[in-house]
């Protein structure tokens, strides 16, 4: 699989009608990478990734892949293969039949399509399972079959279409490393479409977040978590708490003032027209303080630590402590100390 | 891997290859004289030529890519409109007599249709893909030729006087004549215009058969019987009936000799009348083979609706009755008013009871049928009573969209539902026991007619005497001395009814399911045009679709009349919408990422049909074939302006049967049809199975079998 080849996108436009469901998008993806694709349902992740696959046609702009613009070609011309969210596996076929079929429909003999079922199989871990139907098999070997079948054709580049979505917790995680693994192992390009942020943090190089048809911010998952760009990029990526307020400098220290409260953020870089503080729960603490206006409302204990809902003047804060510092009763005041470099200043 | 190689115009060389054979060693017409193009151009016909050469030059430009598509699609499309232009106008051109088309000029047709529309593929429409170019447009030109054109020429001769000139004070006359909308009968003793009995049966055929449905349905769903299989075999039967065989029972039984006319009249000195001739015997029989119909539409609205509604509102305290009153009968009007519009317009498409039964009270079918058949032959006016059925018709299709469009409550969502049905209240299971029980004895009683009356001497007068001369006379077989010989008159029409059903069932099936594919899977421009197209074949009655092929086929550029092929391409687009229906349905329950995923690992979208979809469809392909060989069978309404002593069909023979009284023989063929379909549908059931998905057990997504007028 050595012919791993890189998508990039140049100002495509895609239209239904009068609604826009990709607006002017460019990126590249580099060969060899597994970038993932990550929004809420209806931003235009999955629209972007049939782009690719060749499923839906540009309304504008050029697709490349490698140096090839594959702009006009159906999906049957182009050397893409994809996972679907269902599978998409035929339920028709068994197993092997499911896997030959790429092959043997691109006009390999039926012993050639065979052994490259046989050998992709026993790839993702499914040797013996030739002859069941996708109906005897469980979700996750449903899974690896339709890995399988995508694989076969060794495809520049390999879509992935929500694969985890239909598996239960516990084996989204497995499932999720195993796909790394294996894009890792052969140097598939690989093109990954989620909505869960966690899932697209754990595996990709790069993460594209794209939101109401826009990509909204593009990066290392650390960039996109630490650095968030905009409002939606901080509340969409993990967990944060949002503060609207203004922003002065005293001394090289950063003040920031929200309904009538201050707090000092040490050195940060404000943006212009600054107006959101955010902070992750985790990288603040508190600390009993009868002077402030913060009272803790109540707690949770989760296991490993414990949430605090505390009521601001501004309005409402979740703080997340370790289970091993002391407890903070319901009703006390309390200070809140947001750490050194946990505070991110944004624009509106 | 290496991918599928982009489109280097070997089929449009084929086509050209194909178009040039035919054109100078196929006979182009379908009858009469059989030369060729070649010989028609050495003839001094030279506008042959022209299409030919269109599809040639089209084939060497295709060899150049995309680029001379645009050029392309004008020459196929000028070569074609110009075969149209010399098949109807050609006096006009050459000023020689129009000729008939047949498969040479098929053939090149078709060559056109394909290079064109796969040079307008290449332009960019239906999404560049040349395969759904192809077949959309190919099935559109069949509807269009042979249910669009014909229609359009019954519309067109209703203005016409007998020698084909424009006469719009005949039409006028024709149209408001007493017979047809006069309304004596409601205060005089004169009888009434064909319209208003028409619709009048049509308002009493659709109102009871529903009631009796519902009657049914509710004790199949909520009535707490064991077992409900005698309904849904019940159920299977008017649909391997011939539909005028009811009516044969029903004189056997009420009419003036009748056993149960004689029965009443020697044991309670009832008089014996003629009261089964008319509007109560056409109503009885219709409303005979229309419940079932009925029952099944209803008993489905039944099943849709989720258990847990009725017990939510159950938890609210309402009783039994207020329940079914405020929750089960509200979400059951949709299909209730659904079963009313069907049978109205199956009792407007019916011809065969009220032929029987009819007597002096006038249908529009029937009268459509002896305006060309009867004595006065006027096509004209034929064709002024098939518009006011069609228009009748499509009023009742209208209004089933308008008020039943969007008005489905019918709620299957997936997830399991634990409830239980609510049972009848007392006073409605009572009440409907009370009614379902006489007329399942009606029923059985009218089957038993039918099984035995065959078998003895007469069964119309009264005499039993077992025999098997109706089925020696139909049916003999004889060994001579030259072997096998069919003597028994019957067996022509059942020979040429068993190819002709046999030839059109895969048809109408491959036409059917492939119209569902592109209507469900692809999207393109016109496709809502192209839906409404296919599936208003289906409000055609089958008395208008045979007056209007008489009309269109009768003379050149297509005559085919009298010939074999006429009765095939009725029944392919008769039955057409049913292939339509069952493809649809069976396709909105099969994901589209199957496709997706097909085509992404290489395949064009032949393949992905080929391999993927059609098995996937294979308990609907299955159903179609069954229906429409069944259809094809039993139909009778179309057939009977189109059979010629050389084609004649089973179901015109009985009914001749029927108008030279011979009862018996008729009855005798009716159930050995009835018989022989049902071997076929168990057969082909057997042989073909239970689709088997893994542990999954699918059922075939058989529609409702519900066709107007056969």
């Amino acid at each position: 699989m050595a012919k791993a080849a890189s998508v990039e996108f140049i100002n495509v436009f895609k239209r239904y009608g009068n609604v826009t469901a990709v607006r002017d998008v460019s990126f590249k993806v580099e060969a060899g990478q597994l970038v993932t694709l990550l929004g809420p349902s209806g931003c235009g992740k999955t629209t972007t990734l049939r782009l690719v696959a060749g499923l839906e046609l540009a309304s504008e702009g050029t697709i490349k892949i490698g140096n090839e613009n594959v702009t006009q070609l159906g999906a049957a011309e182009r050397d893409v293969s994809m996972v679907f969210q269902s599978y998409a596996l035929f339920p028709h076929m068994n197993v092997l039949d499911n896997v030959m079929y790429g092959p043997l429909v691109s006009g390999a003999s039926k012993k050639d399509a065979e052994a490259m079922a046989i050998e992709k199989l026993g790839l993702v871990g499914l040797k013996g399972f030739e002859k069941r139907l996708p109906s005897e098999l469980s979700g996750g070997q449903q899974q690896r079959v339709a890995v399988a079948r995508a694989i076969v054709l060794e495809p520049s580049v390999l879509l992935f279409d929500e694969p985890l979505s239909n598996l239960d917790a516990k084996l989204r995680r497995k499932v999720r490393d195993d796909i790394r693994d294996l894009q890792q192992r052969l140097g598939l390009t690989v093109l990954y479409v989620t909505h869960d942020q966690e899932e697209a943090l754990a595996v990709s190089d790069k993460v594209i977040v794209m939101d109401n048809a826009v990509i909204a911010q593009e990066g290392t998952p650390a960039d996109l978590y630490e650095r968030p760009k905009t409002r939606f990029l901080a509340d969409f990526i993990g967990e944060a708490n949002l503060i609207d307020g203004s922003f002065s400098q005293q001394a090289g220290n950063v003040i920031f003032t929200a309904s009538g409260t201050t707090l000092a953020l040490g050195a940060v870089a404000v943006p212009e027209n600054a107006k959101t503080l955010a902070f992750r729960p985790d990288r603040a603490g508190l600390a009993l303080d009868a002077a402030s206006p913060l009272v803790i409302r109540r707690q949770a204990y989760i296991g490993p630590s414990r949430e605090y809902v505390v009521d601001a003047p501004w309005g409402e804060l979740l703080v997340v402590r370790p289970v091993r510092e002391a407890i903070l009763p319901n009703g006390a005041n309390v200070r809140l100390e947001i750490e050194p470099d946990a505070a991110m200043v944004l624009p509106g | 891997m290496q991918r599928r190689q982009a489109d280097r115009g070997i089929v449009d060389l084929g086509a050209a290859g194909v178009a040039l054979v035919a054109f100078l060693l196929l006979p182009f017409a379908f009858v009469g004289d059989m030369r060729s193009g070649l010989g028609w151009l050495m003839d001094g016909r030279w506008a042959f030529l022209l299409p030919v050469l269109a599809s040639l030059v089209v084939a060497f430009l295709a060899r150049q890519g995309v680029t001379t598509a645009g050029t392309r699609l004008t020459l196929a499309g000028g070569g074609l409109f110009w075969m149209i232009l010399y098949g109807f106008h050609g006096k006009l051109i050459d000023d020689r007599p129009l000729l008939a088309h047949g498969l040479g000029a098929g053939l090149i047709a078709s060559a056109l249709v394909l290079q064109g529309t796969r040079a307008l593929a290449s332009l960019g429409a239906f999404k560049a893909d040349r395969w759904v170019a192809t077949t959309t447009v190919t099935i559109l030109v069949l509807v269009l030729t042979f249910v669009f054109f014909p229609v359009a020429k019954v519309l067109g001769s209703a203005f016409l006087d007998k020698a084909g000139n424009l006469d719009l004070t005949l039409f006028w006359a024709r149209l408001t004549a007493p017979d047809v909308w006069g309304m004596a009968c409601y205060y005089s003793s004169a009888s009434c215009g064909v319209v208003p009995n028409t619709i009048l049966l049509g308002v009493l055929a659709g109102l009871l058969s529903t009631f009796l449905g519902l009657a049914f349905a509710l004790l199949a769903q909520r009535g707490g019987l064991k077992n409900t299989r005698v309904f849904d075999a019940l159920s299977v039967l008017p649909i391997i009936t011939p539909p005028f065989v009811i009516a044969l029972a029903l004189v056997v039984l009420f009419g003036r000799t009748g056993i149960v006319t004689t029965f009443l009249d020697n044991w309670f000195n009832i008089p014996r009348s003629r009261w089964i001739y008319g509007l109560p015997g056409v109503l009885i029989a219709q409303v005979l083979s229309q419940t079932p119909l009925s029952y099944m539409i209803l008993r489905g609205a039944l099943q849709g609706i989720s258990p847990s509604l009725e017990e939510a509102a159950q938890t609210l305290r309402a009783s039994r009755w207020t329940t079914f009153r405020t929750v089960t009968w509200p979400l059951l009007r949709p299909a209730i008013a659904a079963s009313i519009l069907l049978g109205f317009v199956e009792s407007l498409a019916d011809f065969g009871n009220p032929l029987v039964l009819g007597g002096s009270f006038e249908v529009l079918s029937t009268k459509i049928f002896f305006a060309v058949a009867g004595a006065q032959h006027d096509p004209g006016r034929a064709a002024i009573l098939a518009v006011i059925l069609l228009a009748l018709t499509l009023t009742a299709f209208w209004m089933q969209l308008v008020w039943l469009g969007k008005k489905s409550y019918v709620t299957v969502t997936g997830k399991g539902d634990s409830g239980q049905p609510l049972p009848l209240p007392k006073g409605v299971r009572i009440a409907t026991l009370s009614v379902v029980v006489p007329w399942v004895m009606l029923t059985l009683l009218i089957y038993g007619i039918i099984v035995v009356g065959g078998f003895v001497q007469d069964i119309g007068r009264g005499a039993m005497k077992p025999t098997f001369e109706h089925f020696q006379t139909g049916f003999a077989i004889e060994w001579t001395q030259h072997g096998l010989f069919l003597a028994g008159s019957a067996w022509d029409s059942f020979i040429t009814t068993v190819q002709v059903s046999a030839i059109a069932a895969p048809l109408t099936t491959i036409i059917g399911i492939l119209t569902a594919y592109v209507l469900v899977r692809h999207d393109f421009v016109g496709r809502r045009t192209f839906e409404f197209i296919t599936m208003l074949a289906f409000a055609i009655p089958g008395t208008v679709i045979g007056v209007a092929y008489i009309v269109a086929f009768n003379v050149a550029p297509l005559e085919l009349t009298g010939t074999g092929l006429i009765l095939i391409i009725c029944f392919v687009f008769r039955n057409m919408p049913v292939g339509v229906r069952a493809g649809i349905a069976a396709l909105s329950q099969i994901d589209k990422s199957l496709d997706e995923a097909s085509t992404t690992l290489g395949a064009s979208t032949g393949t992905t049909v080929r391999r993927v979809t059609l098995p996937l469809l294979k308990p609907a392909i299955i159903a179609t074939l069954v229906f429409s060989f069944v259809h094809a069978m039993t139909s009778v309404s179309a057939i009977v302006f189109l059979v010629t002593a050389k084609y004649n069909m089973a179901t015109a023979y009985i009914v001749n049967r029927v108008d030279a009284g011979e009862y018996p023989l008729a009855i005798a063929y009716s159930s050995l049809l009835i018989i022989f379909m049902l071997v076929v549908v168990l057969a082909i059931q057997i042989g073909v199975g239970e689709r088997r998905i893994g542990r999954r057990q699918v059922s075939g997504n058989a529609p409702a079998p519900v066709a107007v007028g056969r």
